[in-house]
């Protein structure tokens, strides 16, 4: 059976609206106050801590906002075995937290143990595809809740890919029936390091297949783009967005900020320029409920 | 892409052509490296051993693949570096950056994370700092990083109840002498033998440091989390004792007979029942129970 069939990829996650990354310099003001936020991206491992009060705080806005659990260590890509223990603290976390899905990156942190705690590309190949594919299928017998993978930013190209970035990504969701979470800043900084074309990516991703946009800033060197999510985002992410926007549809969306960290207002400003574009582009998108 | 253009530049066309379907195919597979070599080539160098990952990635559109591969190399240290300090937020600020910045990139030569969570690259580094160069000159600063580690390892450590006043009256007199405690999962005692924490509580304050001072006896100190935050307290050297002894396993009785010997004899049970009083206030105990019955709670 195709696993775009199988129940084990679940029911398409719902639209969530838009919202935000949720960091720790933010919880009082999300407790305290009642920001205009549909919803809470978290970063997986932060709380998978034994307890204390990251988990206190996690309990207390997800009893107020729906979650999306992200990770940034699955390492799906890589050749060393999955890491079963982690599988299962994922899988607990999840059955505790009840997100509304899971996802983590199409990249590899390391191998034989060590961990580089970096997001690195997978060379677009049919081994690697052959690979990942049967590691999703592994991740999702075990989560048994819908699961995405997200477009990294990347500096380097590999000289014998088989084919693009988001041909790899789009026949992985075939292949496998995972979600797919969209990086706009991501797809935009890869794209101006290898000289490829952003809209092309975009165009080359199934429609039906993607359930979130990530929205950050980076910074230029000139020569390439480094990705540091610390910064507003830019005019040129804004515009990708819009394409993104006229190509997808209703979109959960979240600016994703992760260092440099600005006032919660802030956050919610800039995520209200999100919430007119989208509206403005697509007039009929339907409210959150 | 075409196998062609895979062994382009790596063999002979008309070498290649005149090759069987199975030399083609034995040679395909040696010019094409497989992805675990990819990714261990590709681990050597952001590591710093050898560039001969370089051979497998292209120039981008506007740089060169040396600087695309800096762009890894560069930011693996920085962010661990960045980790490292976050963990160890005074002893950085004590140390310096560039003092600071040179020890852990030795601790992270020596100890690459093999941990799933960045929040556990630095757990090692009170160890690692135990045996470091800089710890001859400055000895002061192997007890800090065990100060904060300890620290951060309070913030979030397992929940457990916490055992009450209340919940200890209840106790008939006669078992008392037999119940032993359990300790919160956030506690840690250390025993520090320089002003360390005072050091540390300066660095807190934003003030300045006072000048490190080996200290005649070793200071002791309980640290646990309370309300959700990691608190340290200063104790004296008897409830250290008692505290230790308590952790492994001593009843109360035993640990009446110890502070007897440690100090004046007549005052000693009331000593220790303050002091297990001061615990129950802390927050500090989890479980009371006979150790002839180890699950019974009291």
């Amino acid at each position: 059976m195709n696993r775009c069939d199988a129940a084990c990829a679940g029911d398409r996650p719902r639209y969530l609206g838009f919202g935000l990354g949720l960091r720790p310099q933010h919880y009082r003001e999300i407790l305290d106050g009642e920001p205009d936020v549909d919803w809470f991206e978290v970063i997986t491992e932060n709380y998978m801590v034994p307890g204390g009060q990251p988990l206190r705080m996690l309990e207390r806005i997800r009893a107020r906002y729906p979650i999306v659990m992200h990770g940034v260590s699955l390492s799906i890509a890589s050749t060393a075995p999955l890491d079963r223990d982690y599988l299962r603290g994922l899988r607990v976390l999840a059955e505790r937290f009840a997100p509304e899905f899971v996802s983590d990156h199409l990249c590899w942190t390391g191998v034989h143990g060590v961990n580089l705690h970096d997001l690195l590309p997978v060379p677009y190949t049919r081994e690697a595809l052959d690979h990942v594919s049967a590691r999703v299928a592994e991740v999702q017998d075990v989560l048994g809740r819908p699961f995405a993978l997200e477009n990294v930013s990347s500096y380097v190209e590999y000289t014998h890919s088989e084919m693009t970035e988001c041909e790899f990504l789009a026949e992985l969701a075939r292949r496998t029936g995972c979600w797919l979470v969209l990086d706009v800043n991501n797809v935009f900084v890869s794209a101006f390091n290898h000289g490829w074309d952003a809209r092309t990516f975009f165009d080359t991703i199934p429609r039906d297949r993607v359930v979130q946009f990530h929205l950050a800033g980076h910074e230029n060197a000139i020569t390439h783009i480094i990705d540091t999510h610390d910064a507003l985002v830019p005019d040129e992410v804004w515009d990708l967005y819009v394409h993104a926007v006229d190509r997808f549809g209703a979109v959960s969306t979240i600016i994703e900020r992760d260092d440099d960290i600005p006032p919660l207002a802030d956050m919610v400003a800039e995520l209200s320029l999100a919430r007119r574009i989208a509206s403005e582009r697509r007039p009929g998108l339907a409210p959150v409920s | 892409m075409r196998v062609g253009s895979r062994l382009k530049g790596g063999l002979d066309w008309l070498r290649f052509h005149e090759m069987t379907k199975g030399e083609r195919t034995s040679a395909e597979a040696r010019e094409t490296p497989t992805l675990a070599q990819i990714q261990d080539a590709f681990q050597a160098a952001v590591l710093g051993n050898g560039d001969l990952f370089l051979r497998h990635i292209r120039s981008g559109a506007r740089a060169d693949r040396h600087t695309l591969l800096g762009v890894y190399q560069n930011a693996y240290l920085a962010r661990l570096v960045g980790i490292l300090k976050s963990e160890y937020p005074h002893l950085s600020n004590y140390m310096g950056d560039e003092l600071f910045g040179a020890m852990t990139r030795r601790y992270l030569t020596a100890h690459p994370s093999r941990h799933r969570s960045a929040r556990w690259v630095g757990d090692r580094l009170p160890e690692f700092l135990a045996r470091d160069r800089v710890r001859a000159a400055h000895p002061v600063l192997q007890e800090l990083s065990e100060f904060e580690r300890a620290l951060g390892n309070a913030f979030d450590a397992a929940e457990a109840p916490e055992l009450t006043v209340a919940e200890m009256t209840t106790v008939p007199l006669e078992l008392w002498s037999e119940i032993v405690f359990s300790p919160h999962p956030s506690a840690c005692r250390l025993d520090q033998a320089h002003n360390t924490f005072a050091i540390w509580q300066a660095l807190k304050d934003g003030t300045a440091p006072p000048p490190v001072q080996r200290q005649s006896e070793v200071i002791p100190l309980l640290i646990w989390r309370r309300h959700g935050m990691p608190i340290a307290r200063r104790v004296s050297p008897e409830e250290a004792m008692l505290w230790d002894e308590a952790v492994r396993g001593a009843p109360f009785g035993r640990l009446c007979e110890l502070s007897a010997v440690f100090a004046e004899p007549g005052s000693a049970a009331v000593r220790v029942a303050n002091v297990v009083r001061g615990w129950l206030d802390g927050c500090c105990l989890t479980h009371a129970g006979l150790p002839a019955i180890a699950s019974t709670t009291l």
